[in-house]
Formats: structure tokens, sequence, C-alpha cells
């Protein structure tokens, strides 16, 4: 019997070894904001390899919120390649062991945001040719096969951003494609307010200032069900419900909301890995309960059996039952719950045409009782409108967004001792 | 002893199944064009880089755009790289291809055959800079006032693809479009594109 907890203590620990935790965002975002994440992740090889996208794009999501977009564009790059054009690996130990063996690549959606900020860095630091590549493939990674009925992608901050980049390029015809592309979209309220005085050519064409706005904190997943067999995705908790904008202490009134994130998340189908989840669930209670009765038996046979050939039998039962019993306990039916937990609830959409020069915006946040979350308030965020083009402000309700005053800060290194491009 | 041996025998499954899946990191050296190595996916590769280059050279020299430009003004024509458009799905394979296609030109033709002028904004305000303090007497200056050359030809590169996916594959198409525009006249004056189309398969089971 020593020799069987033995064995089920190996289990124990092999199961353990192949479940090591993926780095907390969310309990660094709480301890130390921005700037903990950043530090933390500075040295992306003492990750699991299987985690390291993950944290790289965390460590993006970091640079971006304190201001450095130039390096935070690197880190979602090399993320971006690692999402897009990578084999990931892992997926045949995911099958035995925990799925959390496969390497991180994300959810749809959260390739989706990838390709969004990564094209959003492109854009804000001037560079409209490899946004709009960007953006062309968030709308690439949101779409599922449309022959089997799945879904088209429906996030409107991408078309946005793409008409934007169509405009700067003089190619009104390229903007108007989109804006014809976004109105099939399906008038679904909780992905977008279709009321957005924006979705049309001479608005789009009228503004030089594009204002997005996010609220909120974004879906993450629980492992439930059997043996935690099903992955569960979870609405992220947040009062703010919508914004105003001032410029200039005059107000520009309330934004739109144009995508939220929870239900990007969950209008891209099942997973195939759910169907494998739930038969290695079947499979792992199948195999505990088959190798205890196949030991219980050798057992019977060894302790009550007459004659030595029948007391060998029951030796060879307990031992397949025990190696039975033990693959049973080593396979993990678990759902992988790693996911992008820094990104927001929803955004928001507020554009202008606002005089050349240098404005200071403010943002109030409120419920959706109407109520203003005074703490949330931001004053004084630097806007420079340009002469010609666009002046783009990204900014978050919680935990804000510095926005850096100057192109030269926002390409400054983060972390001097190390390389910006690695 | 035989505890002892167990332990062991368990330390070390515990460390295998820890480091199941991490990999080794090694690297090899591979040839630039060498598009089977590496990994594989349906983006643009070095080699075809290096293809669609070879192929732009070879008819910027069959067009004869070079002799034609110098039987009537004696000099070599100047060419001004303007930037790509991009209209893939891919970031920054406009500059691979550009550095790559303006590399090769420079390798290929010598200044007396064809010139090239800069016009990124960051180069021209240096060069704007470079001036003042050359005017102030800064910097010397060999060859007296020198403004900046004008270009005979605009060479744009538009990059554009079909990409489709079922789930199970990415199919991207890419063309790789260069044209030569005159800059008096704005007549296109030679306009090539190469097609390459690249499938790679999605793992069905990663999601």
């Amino acid at each position: 019997m020593i020799k069987l907890q033995w064995l089920v203590l190996l289990a124990v620990l092999a199961l353990g070894a192949g479940c090591s935790s993926v780095y907390d965002a969310r309990k660094a975002m709480s301890e130390g904001g921005y700037q903990k994440v950043m530090t933390d992740t500075q040295d992306i090889n003492q990750f699991p390899e299987r985690d390291r996208t993950l944290v790289l794009n965390y460590r993006a999501h970091a640079k971006m919120g304190l201001g450095y977009w130039q390096s935070a564009r690197d880190d979602y790059l090399r993320a971006w390649n690692a999402m897009n054009l990578s084999e990931g690996g892992g997926v045949a130990a995911a099958h035995w062991f925990s799925e959390r063996q496969k390497f991180w690549m994300g959810d749809p959606y959260e390739r989706m945001f990838n390709s969004w900020y990564l094209g959003m860095m492109y854009f804000m630091l001037g560079d409209r040719e490899n946004s709009m590549a960007c953006f062309r493939n968030a709308l690439y990674v949101d779409t599922g096969d449309l022959k089997q009925g799945e879904y088209a992608a429906d996030w409107l901050p991408t078309f946005i951003m793409r008409i934007r980049a169509y405009l700067a390029r003089q190619d009104e015809a390229g903007a108007k494609a989109m804006l014809d592309e976004l109105k099939r979209l399906p008038k679904e309220p909780a992905n977008f307010d279709a009321s957005c005085p924006w979705l049309n050519m001479d608005a789009q064409k009228d503004a030089n200032t594009i204002m997005m706005l996010e609220l909120g904190v974004g879906p993450f997943f629980t492992a439930e069900g059997h043996h935690g067999s099903t992955r569960v995705i979870n609405q992220g908790e947040y009062r703010e419900s919508f914004v105003e904008v001032l410029v200039n202490g005059e107000t520009l009134g309330r934004a739109y909301k144009i995508g939220d994130t929870f239900f990007q998340a969950i209008t891209r189908g099942g997973r195939v890995m759910d169907d494998i989840l739930k038969g290695k669930a079947i499979a792992k209670t199948a195999s505990i309960a088959a190798g205890a009765s196949a030991m219980h038996i050798g057992r019977m046979l060894v302790v009550h059996g007459k004659g030595k050939g029948t007391k060998t039998a029951g030796a060879i039962a307990m031992g397949v039952g025990a190696a039975v019993m033990v693959a049973g306990l080593l396979a993990n039916a678990e759902a992988d719950t790693r996911g992008n937990v820094l990104l927001p609830g929803e955004t928001h959409l507020m554009m202008a045409k606002l005089p050349p020069g240098e404005h200071k915006v403010e943002l109030r946040f409120f419920d959706s009782n109407g109520r203003e979350l005074a703490n949330l308030r931001q004053r004084d965020i630097p806007l420079r409108v340009p002469e010609t083009g666009d002046a783009v402000l990204l900014a978050r309700s919680q935990p804000r967004y510095i926005v850096p005053r100057t192109l030269e800060e926002a390409r400054m290194n983060p972390l001097p001792a190390t390389p910006v491009k690695q | 002893m035989r505890s002892l041996l167990t332990i062991l025998v368990m330390l070390g499954f515990v460390a295998f199944a820890s480091a199941y899946g991490s990999g080794c990191q090694q690297s090899t050296r591979v040839a630039v064009d060498d598009d089977e190595e590496g990994v594989s996916h349906s983006g643009p590769y070095a080699a075809d880089a290096k293809e669609v280059t070879a192929y732009i050279v070879k008819e910027v020299k069959r067009q004869k755009l070079i002799e034609n430009f110098k039987a009537k003004y004696k000099e070599p024509p100047i060419v001004a790289l303007i930037t790509p458009t991009n209209n893939t799905r891919f970031p920054e394979i406009t500059e691979f291809f550009q550095e790559d296609l303006l590399t090769a030109l420079n390798e290929v033709f010598t200044r007396d055959q064809m010139r090239f002028v800069i016009r990124e904004s960051e180069v021209l305000s240096e060069v704007d800079r470079e001036k003042i303090e050359k005017e102030a007497g800064e910097y010397t200056d060999r060859t007296g006032r020198r403004t900046k050359l004008g270009a005979d030809y605009f060479l744009r590169a538009k990059f554009t693809s079909l990409s489709v996916t079922d789930g199970a594959k990415n199919d991207d198409t890419v063309k790789y479009s260069y044209e030569f525009i005159d800059t008096e006249t704005s007549e296109l004056m030679f306009k090539s594109s190469k097609d390459i189309r690249r499938v790679s398969k999605t793992n069905a089971v990663y999601r």
C-alpha cells in the first residue's frame, strides 16, 4: 500500500508541475499599476515559453498606459508575430496534461486587440501605412469561417481607424467602402450604439480629432464543471457606463459606445478544445474508477486466491489497475483560463473638429444612473491638433493612461538599461 | 535506499513535467532565401522579397528606362522612392521590401546609370538643418550653394492582399506592385507586379 501512496503523490506532484500559475497581471496592477507590470516583466525570458506572448501583451499594455508608445509598439509587434505568424506549440502535451501547456496565442478577440493596439501605436506615432495593415488584420482575425455561419468582424473601432487611414491617404473610395461595410453590420445594442453620429462620410471628412475612450475591465475566464473542463467567459465588473468629454472647458457631449469586449469574447462560438476537454474529463473519471476497481479485484485475488497462478494474476491486475488510475490522475481536463486581463470592458468614440494647436481635454465618467464617478475624472489631458491630419487620443477610465505631450516623449525608452527592440 | 531512489525518480519526473513544452533555445544560421526552414506561415518571407526584387530589377533593365532617359538628357535619371502603400494585413513588410529593392538597385546600377534621392521626412529635416549650419559658417560647403535634387521619376510600391481563412487554413495572396511615374508629366512609365500566394495550416485544435 505504501507504493500506491507514492504513486498517488507522484501523480499529484506531476499535475502540480504542469499547472504552474501564469503571471498575475491583475494583482500586479492593484499593487503598483502599470509601472509594476512593466518592471515585473522586464525580463521576458524568466517566464515559461508558453506564457511569453501573453506576458509580452501585458508589458506592451503597461508601456502604452505609461505613455511609452514606441516601446509599446515594439512589444506589441513582437507579440503580433507570435500570435499571427507562429505555429504555437505544446498542443500534444495539452491533450494529456493541462491545456495550459499550450503556447498562449489568445482568443480571436485578444488577437484582435493586439492588432488594434499595435495599429493605434503606429497611427499615433505617424506611421499610417503600418497602422492600416494592423487594422486590417484586426478585422481578419475577428472573422470566422463565414461559410459555416460564423461571425464576421463587427468591432467598430478598427473600422473607424481604417477610415481615418484611408482619408489620410486621400483615398475616399477606400473610406467609403469601409463605411458601407460598417452599415451592413447588425445593429446590436450590446455591441455598439447605432445612433453614433460619425458613421457617415460627411461627419468623417469634417472631423480632425478622434478620441477612443476605454471604460471598465474586460472579460476573464474561469474553469468550471466536470473536472473544470468547461471554460466560462465572465464579464468584468465596473461602474462606469458613459463618458462626457470637455475640451478647453467646453463640453463636446457624451461619447458613443462603439465596442464591447465581452460581446466580442462570447460571439465567436465554441472551441474545438472544449470538446477535447470534455472527453478528457470523462476519460479521467472512467480511468480512475476502472483503475480502482482493477486494484480492488487484484487485491482480493492476492489475499483470498488459492494457488500461485491466481495470486500472480491478482498482482498483475493490481499493477495494471494502479497504472490506469495514475494515468487517470495525471490526465488534466481543466480548461485553460489564461487570458489578457488588462483589456478594457468597452470602447467609446468621440469625434470633433478642433482648431490646430494645443488643447486640454477633460473626461468625466458616469454610472448607468447618470451619477458622476468623481474619482475617475481626468483633467488636463494634452491634445495637439496638427495643421493637417488627425489628432488621436487613446484614454481609459481606470487605470488611466498617461498621454505623452510630445512624440519625443512617446519615443522615450522606459527601460534604458535594455534595448527597446529585442 | 529504495525510498531515496523513488524520490529521485519522482523529482526527475517532476522536472521533466515542468520543463515539458518549454523548448530549448538555440539558433541555426539559415540562408535568407530558404523558406523551407523556420516558422511556417502565410505571410511574406524574406525569400519573397528576394524574388520580387530580382523580378523588378530585371523589369527595370528590360524597359530600358535608363537608356531612353540618358539618350534624351545625357544624364542618368534621378529616382525618388515614395512611401509604399500597404493594403495587406502584414505590418512592417513595406520597410523590408523597400530596403531590399533600394539596395538591389544600388548594387546593380552605378551612379552613372541611375541616381536616387531620399524623400523621408526625417532625412529631409536633417538635410535642411545641415544647410542652415553651412550657411551659418558652422560647416564647410565644398561645392558652393546647392539645392536639393529634384526627381525625374517616382518609384512607388503598393502591396495589396487577398486574405481568407476557414479557421483551418490561412490563405494569403500578396500582390507586390511597383511603378515608375514621370514627375513632370505624371506619365506611368512602367508598372509591374508579382503575386505570391502562401497557404498555411492553422492548428485546428489550437483553440
